[in-house]
C-alpha cells in the first residue's frame, strides 16, 4: 500500500494488528487480545530493531515456532477502511515471561528482529572468505546457514580483497558486517516485511529525503524536543590504516574536513582534531579511503542531534529528514539514529536524529 | 361719630328727630339710636323700630324735650373690613303723629393684607426656577393687586432682585448658574403692601460643562500610554466627573477606559497590547450632563512581524511571499514593511527595501547566483508618532540560487519490492525530485541494471519536469536495481540515490471452474473451484474469495495455501442470483485482478413454516413456537432453525417496508362481473388507507352450489386493502363479513383475483387435462384459532364443471400467514380451473364482523409455476416495495444469528435474551437434506409489554434471571478512548481516535418483597448473579441490551424496603 502523505499529518483513527507468522514468515492468524506493546530501532543496537510485547495467555501458541508482525493501520473515519499501514516488522519472541493472577494468566515478549538468528548463530570453525570472492555472495551464504533467504542488496559486484578469516565462536551477524563493511556496504538490517536489507553505503545527503519535520500546518513534531550539539570533540581529520599483505605496507586512507562551511574544519578550528582505525578491512584502497570519508562523516555527525517526538510515521534508519523549527531558527538535514513506537493510543514516535555535517 | 339725625316730622312743636351714631373698633361696630323733639315737653311713649343691617324694635318713654338728644338704643354688629352697612331707624307712638326716621351708611375700613405663603422652588434650571406660593390667609378686605417677588444671593436679601407678577408662580430666567439664592414674596391690595413672605432657599443648576480641550496621548511602552488634557470646568459649569474613552484598531469601537474626579486632567493606561492602534477621547460630566468630547491624536504600538516567509526562486529573480498577521494592516499600526536580507548567512547593514503598504510580496529582482540569500522583515509602523518597527520576521528558507538538487526520494519501485507488470515488460519506475533552491526539475537520468551486472544501463539525460520513466524489457526471472538523479536549474545534477533492488512479475490469473458464468445451481449452497495460473511459472501461494449478492458481501474466505477448492458456508437463497469473486497471489507475491462469476439458485424448497411468539415477563423470555406447514411434493423438511436479528435499525426498515405496502403497494383492481345490483362504496380506515369495496349482494343461486354464499341476510366486502403486507411483500386480498353466516364461514375468497362468481371460461384459468397441478394459497385470519378450506374446480371446454372438488381443511393457530397447499391431477376433458379458498372457526362459533386476508394464490402444474392469476395479479409488487424489501433483506442477514438450529418439527423453543418492548425480527427456515432450505417471513415479535421490568440473565447459558423493577433507575456514561498531540506550529492540538469504547452502566431499584403481587428478585438474588464467573446480560425496559461485567453489588434497607444497586461495564462477547 503506497501511503498517501496526507493521512499521516490529519487527525487519526488507529489500530495495531499483531499477526502470527510460521518460522517461513507466512500469515497464521491475528494475535488477539494485546495488551501493550513498545518497538525500538537503533543504529545503536546489534540487533537493530526489537520491543516488547504484552499479551493474553493463550496455550496453543508455541512460542518457539511463531514471529510476530505487528501492523500499526490508519483507518478512514467514516467507513474505516484502510488508509494506510505499515509493518514494525516480523519478530522473534524470545523467552516469554508468564504472568498469572485470579483474573487470568497474561505473556510479556522480548521481541526482536531477525538479525538474532545471525547473532546467536557461531562459527563451529575458523569462517574464511578467500580473496576475490564475490562479496554479496559470500553474505548471502552466511544467512542461509541460518536458514533464512531473503536478502535485498544491491550488487555492486565488488569482492573480497584479502582473505578474510573469523575465529571459532564468532558471530555470523558480526562475519556479514565485516565483509559489508570491508565493500563499504551499510550493516545489515531487517525491514518490516523481515527481509535481510543492505546497500552500498552512500552520503547522508546523497540519500532521498523520507520526511521533512516543518513547524507549518502540515507540522507533526511536539513543540517539546531537545537539540544537543558538542564540537568539542569531533574530529576533523580521519587517519583509517588497512590491513598489509605480506611484507607490503599496509594501506592508508586519510579523511580532512577542510570544508570552510563546517564549523568543524579546519579552516574553522585552526587545529586538527584526529581519529585513527588500524587494521581496517577494505577491498581496495578506494573503499578505505571511503571509508576514511564515511568514518568522518560519522564522526561529524554525533556532534548535533536533535531528539523529536512525533506523530507516528514509517521511517527507517540512517534515512535523511529535514528539521526545522521557525521560531527558534533550527534548520538540519538529519539522519535517523534510533526511534520508537508503543501501542498506546495517540503515541508518539520519539526520534533522535543526527545532523548532516557536510565534509 | 358725631350723630346725623334724619329729617323731623310732626307738627306743631311736636317734630320729632330720628338721630344715628355709630363707632368702629376692628370690624366690630356698635350703633347709637337717639331721638329728639322740638316740644318742651314730652313724657309719652314712642317706639323706635330698627331696620337693615340691625333690626328690631324698642318703645320707650321720650322724657327730653327742647331737642335734647335722648339715647334710645345701642346695638353692635360685626362686620367685615371694606364692607358697608345701613341701619335705619323710624319712631312712632309720637303725640303729635310724627314719624321720623333716618338711615346711615357704615362702612368698615380696608386694611393691608396678611403675607403669603413662604414660597415653593420648582423646575431649577442652571438660570432660574419657578417659584409658586399660596395667597394671603386675609386680603385686608381688598382684593390682591398683585405680588411682589424678590431674589437674592443672602438670606438677608441685600441687594435682591424685585419682580412683580399678579398670579401666585412666577419663573425666573435671570439667575446665575450653580448659585444659592433665596427667594421671598409679599402681596399688594388696595391699602397697600403685605409684610414679606418667608424665605426659601435654591441653587441654580450648573451649566452644562464644556469639554476638556488640548486632549494628548503619549506613548511610554506597548502597554503603557499617558493621556493628559486641558480643564474647563468654571463655577457655574464645574466637573463632577471626567469619562476617558479608548477607540483601538480590533473593535473599531470606542469604550470608556476610566472614569475619573472631576479634578483629573490625565490618566494612564496600562491596558493596551502590542499590534493595535488607539486613540482617546475625554468629556466631563456635571448633574447637568455631559460635555463634548475632546479627541486625542492616535497613537501605535508595535505591530507584529510578518509570518511565513517564504522565498521562491523566480528565474534569476527571488520572489518573497510573506502574511500579514491579523490586525496588523488595514485599521491596525501597520503602514509598510521593510525587508532585510542576508548573504551567506550575514545579514546586510541596511533594509534591502522599504515598502509603504502592506504588502505580502515582494521581488528580489537580478540576486547573485554565487551566494545564498535568506530574508526577513519586519512591519512598519509610521502612521503616528513615534514611529514604531516590529521585531524581525523568521527568516525565510534560504534560497540558494542555482544549488544542485538532492539526492531524490525513490516512490516505485521501492528497495526490495516486487513490481507487477502488465505483461508488456515495462517497468514504470517513479520518484520525487528535491530541490534545495526550490527550482523544479528540469532534467533527470535513470539508471538501472541487472543486479550481479555492473555496467548500469541508462536512459540519457531527459529534459523533463516529469518525476517517471518507463524502462523497457526487465525480465522476469532477474533481480533489477535502479537510480534516479535529477536537475534543477543549476547545472549539476544531483545524487543519485540509494539504489533501489527490484524484481518484475507478472500477476497470475485465474478462471472459474464452478460454478460457470450464469450457471443455474439447484441446492442452497455452493463451491467454489477456479483455475490458477501464472505466466511466471510460479506457483499459487493465497486466495480469497467472496460470496456477494448484489451490493452487499456474504462471505468473505482465503487462505494462504495452493487450495483452488472451497466450500462456502453462506446458506444460498432459493431464486436468487449471486456473484462469486475470486482472487489468487503468487510466489512473488503478486495478486490477481477479482474475478466474477454469476449464478442463480433454483431448488426445490421443503414446506415452510410460521413462528408464533409468546413473551413470558416472569422471566423475560420469549417462547417461539414453530409449526411446519406440509406442502405435497416438497422436499422433506429434516429440520428447522430459529434465527433473530436485534438490531435497532430494523424497525426502520420493517415499517419503512409496511408502510411502501400500503402507500406504494400496486393498484389492484378486483372487477366484479356478476349481476348488476352491486354498489361501490369508498371509506377511510383510521385515516391512513382507503379501501373500495363492492358489496356483494346476496346471492340465490351459487354458481356451483357450494360453499355458503347464498343466505339471504349475508353481506360480503372484498376490497384492496391490506392490514399488512403478504408473506412476500405482496399485498393481501381482505374479506370480511358483516354478518354471521349460518354455514360457518367467516371469509369466502372465491376465484382470488377477480372476486367473479360467474362461469364464464373467460373467468377461469386454462388448464390441461390429466395434469398433476398445485394449488396454494397464503392465508390469514383475524381469530386465534381458525380452519381453512382449499378446494379446485375443474371445467370442461364449456364451462361446465365435471368434477366435484376434493375437499379439505387445515386447522390453524395464530394471527400470522400460513400458506396452505394441495395437489390434484386434472380429469379427462379439463380445460379450466377455478380455486376457492374458504376461511372459518374450528368450531360452530361464529363472531360477526371478523377478517380474513389471502395472499399469492398460485395454481401450478406440476414442479413447473404456471401462476393461476397473471397480469395485473397480487404477486406484483412495485419497485419501491421491492426496494424496501430488500433493504430490510439486507440489513437482517447482515445482523441476524441463529438461535437454534436442528429443531425437531413443530416444536417450541425458549429465548431467555429477547430486547424487552421493542421488536425483535425472527424468521424460521426449514431444511431439506438436499440441501435447500425455505426461509419463512421476517416476523417481528416484541418482548413485552415489560410493564417496567428489567432483567439480568447470568449463569450457566444464561438461564438464571433476576428482574427489577421498582423505583429503577438506570444511569449510562458511554467514551470513546481519545487523545490528543499537539504539533509545533498547529495552534489546535490533532485528535487521535481508537477503537475502545467505554459504557458504564449503574442501576438501583427497591425490591418488591414476595408477599406482594408481582415481587421482585431479591437483592440476595442479584448478589448471586454477580457472583457468578462469567458475565450477565442486561436488559432494560426500553430494549437496550448489554452484556457486562457487574463490578459491585449493594444491597441497602430502607425502614421495610430493601434495595439494591450496582454498577457494571458493557463487555465484548
Amino acid at each position: 500500500m503506497s501511503i498517501d502523505p496526507s493521512v499521516l499529518i490529519g487527525r487519526r483513527n488507529e489500530r495495531w494488528r499483531f499477526d502470527l507468522l510460521t518460522l517461513n514468515d507466512t500469515y497464521i492468524r491475528p494475535l488477539r487480545r494485546v495488551v501493550d506493546g513498545k518497538f525500538d530501532f537503533s543504529i545503536h543496537n546489534t540487533i537493530r530493531s526489537g520491543g516488547d510485547l504484552t499479551c493474553a495467555y493463550e496455550p496453543d501458541i508455541d512460542w518457539l515456532k511463531v514471529r510476530i508482525q505487528p501492523w500499526y493501520i490508519l483507518l478512514d473515519d467514516d467507513d474505516e477502511t484502510e488508509l494506510a499501514k505499515w509493518p514494525m516488522g516480523v519478530f522473534i519472541p524470545e523467552s516469554p515471561g508468564e504472568k498469572f493472577s485470579s483474573t487470568g494468566a497474561s505473556v510479556e515478549l522480548q521481541l526482536y528482529d531477525k538479525l538474532l538468528l545471525l547473532s546467536r548463530d557461531e562459527v563451529e570453525s575458523t569462517w574464511v572468505v578467500p580473496k576475490g570472492t564475490d562479496g554479496l555472495l559470500a553474505v548471502r551464504q552466511v544467512i542461509e546457514s541460518v536458514t533464512e533467504t531473503q536478502l535485498v542488496a544491491e550488487d555492486l559486484g565488488k569482492t573480497i580483497a584479502g582473505d578474510m578469516v573469523w575465529d571459532v565462536g564468532e558471530t555470523k551477524l558480526r562475519i556479514i558486517n565485516d565483509l559489508l563493511e570491508s565493500m563499504n556496504y551499510f550493516s545489515l538490517w531487517v525491514d518490516g516485511y523481515g527481509r535481510y536489507r543492505t546497500n552500498p553505503y552512500i552520503e547522508p545527503m546523497s540519500r532521498g529525503l523520507a520526511w521533512e519535520f516543518v513547524d507549518d500546518r502540515d507540522s507533526i513534531y511536539s513543540p517539546d524536543y531537545e537539540h544537543k550539539a558538542d564540537y568539542f570533540n569531533a574530529p576533523n581529520k580521519v587517519i583509517l590504516i588497512g590491513q598489509a599483505e605480506g611484507d607490503e605496507e599496509a594501506p592508508r586512507a586519510v579523511a580532512l574536513n577542510e570544508n570552510p562551511e563546517s564549523p568543524l574544519s579546519f579552516q574553522n578550528r585552526g587545529t586538527w582534531i584526529s581519529y585513527t582505525e588500524q587494521g581496517v578491512e577494505a577491498d581496495s584502497l578506494g573503499t578505505l579511503q571511503a571509508i576514511a570519508q564515511r568514518r568522518l562523516a560519522e564522526k561529524s555527525q554525533v556532534t548535533s542531534s536533535f531528539t523529536v517526538n512525533s506523530a507516528h510515521i514509517p521511517l527507517e534508519l540512517n534515512g535523511l529528514v529535514r528539521f526545522v523549527d521557525s521560531e527558534y531558527d533550527r534548520e538540519a538535514y538529519c539522519v535517523l539514529q534510533s526511534f520508537s513506537v508503543n501501542t498506546q493510543l495517540g503515541s508518539m514516535m520519539e526520534l533522535e536524529m543526527r545532523r548532516v555535517v557536510e565534509t | 361719630m358725631a350723630i346725623t339725625w334724619g329729617a323731623g316730622d310732626g307738627s306743631g312743636y311736636g317734630i320729632f328727630y330720628v338721630g344715628i351714631d355709630y363707632s368702629i373698633s376692628g370690624t366690630s361696630v356698635t350703633v347709637r339710636y337717639y331721638v329728639r323733639t322740638e316740644a318742651n315737653s314730652v313724657n309719652d311713649t314712642q317706639k323706635l323700630t330698627f331696620y337693615g343691617k340691625i333690626s328690631g324694635s324698642k318703645s320707650f318713654t321720650m322724657n327730653t324735650p327742647n331737642m335734647g338728644a335722648q339715647l334710645v338704643h345701642t346695638a353692635s354688629f360685626t362686620g367685615s373690613r371694606g364692607s358697608s352697612y345701613t341701619v335705619s331707624a323710624s319712631l312712632s307712638g309720637t303725640y303729635s303723629g310724627g314719624t321720623p326716621s333716618h338711615s346711615r351708611t357704615i362702612t368698615i375700613p380696608a386694611v393691608e393684607p396678611s403675607k403669603p405663603g413662604t414660597p415653593s422652588v420648582s423646575s431649577i434650571t442652571s438660570n432660574g426656577a419657578k417659584v409658586t406660593w399660596s395667597a394671603p390667609t386675609n386680603n385686608g378686605g381688598s382684593s390682591i393687586k398683585r405680588y411682589q417677588v424678590s431674589f437674592s444671593e443672602s438670606s438677608s436679601f441685600s441687594n435682591d432682585d424685585r419682580a412683580y407678577t399678579t398670579s401666585r408662580s412666577y419663573t425666573s430666567t435671570s439667575r446665575a448658574p450653580n448659585k444659592t439664592y433665596w427667594v421671598r414674596v409679599r402681596a399688594e391690595n388696595g391699602v397697600g403692601w403685605s409684610g414679606w413672605s418667608g424665605s426659601r432657599s435654591f441653587k441654580t443648576k450648573p451649566s452644562t460643562p464644556s469639554a476638556p480641550s488640548s486632549v494628548s496621548v503619549s506613548r511610554t511602552n506597548d502597554t503603557r500610554q499617558v493621556i493628559s488634557w486641558n480643564r474647563n470646568n468654571t463655577s457655574g459649569a464645574p466637573y463632577d466627573n471626567l469619562y476617558v474613552e479608548r477607540w483601538d484598531s480590533v473593535t473599531n469601537s470606542y469604550s470608556v477606559r476610566a472614569t475619573l474626579s472631576g479634578s483629573a486632567s490625565s490618566y494612564t493606561d496600562t491596558g493596551t497590547v502590542a499590534n493595535r492602534r488607539y486613540r482617546y477621547r475625554v468629556r466631563a460630566k456635571n448633574s447637568s450632563g455631559y460635555s463634548s468630547y475632546g479627541y486625542s491624536n492616535y497613537i501605535s504600538t508595535t505591530p507584529l512581524p510578518p509570518t511565513n516567509v517564504k522565498a521562491t526562486k523566480s528565474g534569476g529573480n527571488i520572489v518573497l511571499t510573506w502574511s500579514i498577521p491579523e490586525d496588523t494592516g488595514g485599521d491596525g499600526p501597520g503602514n509598510g514593511i521593510e525587508i532585510w536580507h542576508a548573504t551567506d548567512g550575514v545579514w546586510d547593514g541596511t533594509a534591502l527595501a522599504v515598502l509603504n503598504t502592506m504588502a505580502t510580496t515582494y521581488t528580489h529582482l537580478s540576486v547573485n547566483n554565487a551566494v545564498t540569500h535568506t530574508y526577513r522583515l519586519k512591519t512598519r509602523a509610521t502612521k503616528d508618532t513615534p514611529n514604531l518597527y516590529s521585531a524581525y520576521s523568521s527568516p525565510s528558507n534560504t534560497v540558494q540560487l542555482l544549488a544542485p538538487p538532492l539526492a531524490p526520494t525513490v516512490i516505485s519501485p521501492a528497495d526490495g519490492s516486487v513490481y507487477a507488470d502488465d505483461g508488456s515488460g515495462e517497468t514504470v519506475v517513479t520518484w520525487q525530485h528535491n530541490p534545495v533552491d526550490t527550482t523544479d526539475q528540469t532534467k533527470f537520468e535513470v539508471q538501472w541494471r541487472a543486479n550481479e551486472d555492473v555496467e548500469w544501463q541508462t536512459s540519457g539525460e531527459i529534459e523533463s519536469t516529469e518525476s517517471s520513466y518507463i524502462i523497457p524489457d526487465l525480465s522476469h526471472e532477474q533481480t533489477w536495481v535502479w537510480r534516479v538523479r535529477t536537475w534543477g536549474e543549476y547545472a549539476d545534477p544531483s545524487p543519485f540515490n540509494v539504489a533501489s533492488t527490484f524484481t518484475v512479475s507478472s500477476p497470475p490469473t485465474v478462471d472459474w471452474v464452478s460454478p460457470v458464468d450464469e450457471d443455474i445451481i439447484n441446492l442452497a449452497s455452493v463451491t467454489a473451484e477456479w483455475l490458477y495460473s501464472d505466466p511466471d511459472g510460479t506457483a499459487q501461494t493465497g486466495w480469497e474469495v467472496e460470496l456477494w449478492q448484489d451490493d452487499q458481501r456474504l462471505e468473505h474466505q482465503s487462505g494462504d495455501d495452493d487450495s483452488t477448492l472451497v466450500p462456502m458456508e453462506t446458506q444460498l437463497q432459493n431464486e436468487v442470483q449471486y456473484e462469486l469473486r475470486v482472487r489468487v497471489r503468487d510466489e512473488a507475491p503478486l495478486w490477481s485482478d477479482w474475478v466474477s462469476v454469476f449464478f442463480t439458485t433454483d431448488f426445490l424448497k421443503p414446506a415452510g413454516a410460521t413462528i408464533i411468539g409468546n413473551y413470558n415477563r416472569d422471566d423475560g423470555s420469549m417462547g417461539i413456537t414453530i409449526n411446519n406447514q406440509v406442502v405435497v411434493g416438497a422436499p422433506d423438511t429434516v429440520y428447522n432453525e430459529v434465527w433473530v436479528s436485534e438490531d435497532p435499525s430494523l424497525h426502520t426498515l420493517y415499517e419503512a417496508w409496511e408502510e411502501a405496502v400500503i402507500n406504494a403497494g400496486p393498484t389492484i383492481t378486483y372487477t366484479w362481473l356478476g349481476t348488476a345490483n352491486m354498489s361501490p362504496s369508498v371509506e377511510t380506515i383510521d385515516g391512513l388507507v382507503t379501501r373500495t369495496n363492492v358489496l356483494l349482494r346476496p346471492q340465490p343461486n351459487p354458481p356451483d352450489g357450494v360453499g355458503g354464499w347464498a343466505t339471504s341476510n349475508s353481506t360480503r366486502y372484498v376490497s384492496s386493502f391490506d392490514e399488512g403486507a403478504g408473506p412476500e411483500g405482496h399485498p393481501a386480498l381482505m374479506v370480511e363479513r358483516t354478518t354471521e353466516s349460518p354455514n360457518n364461514i367467516i371469509a369466502d375468497v372465491y376465484a382470488i383475483g377477480s372476486t367473479d362468481t360467474s362461469t364464464s371460461v373467460e373467468h377461469l384459468t386454462e388448464v390441461l387435462p390429466d395434469t398433476q397441478y398445485t394449488a396454494s394459497v397464503y392465508l390469514k385470519s383475524g381469530l386465534a384459532a381458525w380452519r381453512s378450506w382449499m378446494y379446485i374446480y375443474w371445467y370442461d371446454g364449456t364451462g361446465t364443471l365435471i368434477s366435484n372438488p376434493e375437499t379439505g381443511w387445515v386447522d390453524q393457530e395464530g394471527s400470522d400467514w400460513t400458506r396452505i397447499s394441495m395437489t390434484e391431477t386434472s380429469p379427462a376433458g379439463a380445460a379450466y380451473a377455478r380455486l376457492r379458498v374458504f376461511v372459518g372457526t374450528t368450531g360452530g362459533n361464529i363472531i360477526g364482523g371478523e377478517t380474513a386476508w389471502v395472499a399469492d394464490a398460485q395454481l401450478e402444474e406440476g414442479p413447473d409455476v404456471t401462476p393461476f392469476f397473471t397480469g395485473d395479479s397480487i404477486n406484483q409488487a412495485t419497485e419501491e416495495v421491492q426496494n424496501a424489501r430488500q433493504a430490510l433483506e439486507a440489513a437482517w442477514r447482515s445482523t441476524a444469528r441463529l438461535l437454534a438450529t436442528d429443531l425437531d418439527l413443530n416444536t417450541t423453543i425458549t429465548y431467555d435474551l429477547p430486547r424487552l418492548g421493542v421488536n425483535s425480527y425472527y424468521r424460521v427456515i426449514t431444511a431439506s437434506d438436499l440441501p435447500s432450505y425455505n426461509e419463512g417471513a421476517i416476523v417481528p415479535l416484541m418482548a413485552g409489554p415489560t410493564h417496567g421490568w428489567m432483567f439480568l440473565n447470568g449463569g450457566p447459558d444464561f438461564t438464571q434471571s433476576v428482574r427489577l423493577r421498582a423505583e429503577l433507575k438506570i444511569g449510562r456514561t458511554q467514551s470513546r478512548e481519545k487523545t490528543y498531540n499537539r504539533y509545533k506550529g498547529r495552534p489546535k492540538p490533532i485528535p487521535t481516535v481508537g477503537e475502545g469504547i467505554t459504557h458504564q452502566i449503574s442501576v438501583s431499584a427497591k425490591i418488591r418483597p414476595t408477599n406482594r403481587p408481582e415481587p421482585s428478585s431479591s437483592a440476595d438474588d442479584v448478589v448471586e448473579l454477580s457472583l457468578q464467573p462469567g458475565d450477565v446480560y442486561m436488559r432494560d425496559p426500553l430494549g437496550h441490551k448489554w452484556l457486562v461485567s457487574i463490578d459491585q453489588v449493594e444491597p441497602e434497607v430502607y425502614g421495610l424496603y430493601e434495595a439494591v444497586s450496582f454498577s457494571a461495564q458493557e463487555v465484548e462477547g
